[in-house]
């Protein structure tokens, strides 16, 4: 148990019975009486964002919340299996309320693995990433539109739409929040 | 840097002083150093101190967190109307989109007037400065402003009204009927806090300027009793986001003054910066201390809100992180 005073932006707490990262922090004098901090906690399962003002001397309980790194090797309906890059142990992540993350995953990539009391709870997947275009239809000969786009197909199955000279074959960038292509990678 | 906002500033705060001069108040200039402040428990303080030639000797002085407690002496000394735009210091507080640890203040006090009519005083001054200086400011920064009373605030946001609940077991009851755990230590007052922060507070910087009055009397101010009533005449607005100015109808009786001081020097005890509590302030109000309004807006925000921006870096043209690089804030 830590006092509030103390918490810091970047820390894990429990709140309501979940792990919440402190995304801010601010402390406020509200005119005459106790000091308090304003939080803004961001659910570490769900990504809920949670707003609470405590007392600076009010208790809170620190999360038992740390890293891991995973290299992802497959999937099965139930859970992504990855093996630590350090111990070669194998461990899994449960599929269920991260079924999108799958779709960004490469065999063989290592990636961020948030740990809650020695489970793992999230993915952290990098803002953009490279992928090879896998499938793809060639452009309508003719259709110098600009702004015409297309869909394909990446080798993890995820479908991005494209600008139309977009080719099978080449590596593309794309936003892995929004699933949205960014760029065309030239290798 | 952006000098248009700095030509916007300078040209509001040209209209303020337009404003108080036709209205008839004197423009005035206080020290901002002070050897003995009022307490007040919330509050940190800078500290220095002054060094006499030759002999050496070192007074302690205190950079004021408001000009109160000169502008008191001027009412005392039978200064009439008075206004000032300041400098304040507040140690300790935490920089953010609305708070610096030194900032401007524009305090003015009006002989003879309550809190009401210090709010019908703010409007007017807030649709001056706009139709001359603002044409384009926001809607909703525009008065009139919504007005709340503290136990209409409670009914809104909190779900219940605040006057049911001025005792701390009815108010431990109905926080936790909404969510809200009361703390071991927690009196009344920080559990009203603790409720206000949480639900009413954040609705209040939504959408159009709220004035929000009479505040619990448990809560300590220098601010006069509403008599027969639970409540202080006291109010707050919250313009553009900002929590922009509070105002009080004056405490003038000598005794309250002096219970407020002493309730407050006990409250201060565990101070990060030690002062020296002035105690001949609760003096001042003795048979030819006139009643009065004092009002106190914190420039910076209150341009912010005129502007519609939503942070006081950028009317303030240099906040703390500015002056302070972040290696030497991070050195602990």
């Amino acid at each position: 148990m830590i006092k509030a005073g103390a918490i810091d932006k970047g820390m894990c707490l429990m709140m309501k019975g979940e792990p919440h990262l402190v995304a801010e922090r601010e402390f406020v004098n509200p005119g005459k009486g106790a000091a308090f901090v304003r939080l803004k906690l961001k659910n570490l399962r769900t990504g809920l964002v949670l707003r609470e003002t405590i007392k600076t001397n009010d208790t809170v309980e620190e999360a038992d919340v740390y890293d891991r790194d995973g290299q992802f090797m497959y999937s099965d309906d139930d859970a992504y299996h990855f093996m630590d890059a350090e111990t070669y142990e194998q461990f899994e992540v449960l599929r269920e309320g991260l079924e999108s993350k799958g779709l960004y995953m490469k065999e063989g990539e290592t990636f961020k693995i948030t740990m809650w009391e020695a489970k793992p709870i999230d993915i952290s997947i990098p803002y953009k990433l490279p992928f090879t275009v896998t499938e793809a239809e060639d452009g309508v000969r003719g259709d110098t539109v600009t702004g015409a786009t297309k869909t394909v197909v990446v080798e993890t199955g995820l479908q991005v739409r494209v600008p139309i000279f977009i080719k099978q074959g080449e590596r593309i960038l794309v936003n892995t929040e929004t699933g949205e292509y960014v760029e065309r990678v030239n290798s | 840097m952006d000098f248009t906002i700095a030509k916007r500033r300078a040209e509001i705060t040209a209209r303020i002083r337009d404003f108080f001069s036709e209205q008839g108040y004197l423009e005035v200039e206080t020290p901002i150093l002070a050897p003995a402040v009022i307490p007040e428990s919330h509050l940190e303080v800078f500290r220095t101190e002054y060094i006499e030639p030759y002999r050496g000797t070192r007074t302690p002085l205190f950079l004021l967190p408001s000009p109160e407690i000169w502008m008191k002496k001027l009412i005392a000394a039978g200064s009439g109307d008075i206004f000032q735009i300041s400098r304040c210091f507040r140690n300790a507080e935490d920089p953010s989109a609305s708070h610096n640890p030194e900032f401007t203040m524009l305090e003015w006090y009006s002989i003879g007037a309550d809190y009401m009519e210090s709010l019908d005083r703010f409007e007017s001054l807030a649709e001056y400065v706009i139709a001359r200086a603002v044409p384009d400011a926001p809607e909703a920064v525009r008065p009139p402003y919504r007005r709340l009373s503290m136990d209409e605030a409670f009914s809104l946001y909190a779900g219940f009204p605040l006057v049911e609940a001025m005792e701390f077991p009815a108010l431990a009851e109905r926080a936790r009927e909404i969510g809200i755990e009361p703390g071991e230590s927690d009196d009344w007052s920080a559990l009203f806090d603790r409720v206000f922060l949480n639900r009413v507070e954040p609705r209040l910087s939504e959408g159009h300027g709220t004035i929000v009055y009479d505040y619990p009397a448990t809560v300590a101010t220098l601010a006069k009793r509403k008599s027969g009533t639970p409540w202080s005449e006291r109010w707050e607005a919250y313009i553009g986001g900002f929590e922009t100015i509070n105002c009080y109808t004056e405490e003038t009786a000598p005794r309250r003054v002096a219970e407020f001081f002493e309730s407050e020097k006990n409250a201060k005890e565990s101070a990060a910066v030690p002062v020296t509590v002035d105690t001949t302030f609760p003096k001042l109000f003795g048979s030819g201390f006139p009643g009065c309004s004092g009002a106190a807006l914190g420039l910076d925000r209150f341009v912010a809100a005129l502007l519609g921006k939503q942070r006081i870096k950028g009317v303030a043209l240099f906040v703390i992180s500015d002056i302070i690089p972040y290696t030497i804030q991070h050195r602990r």
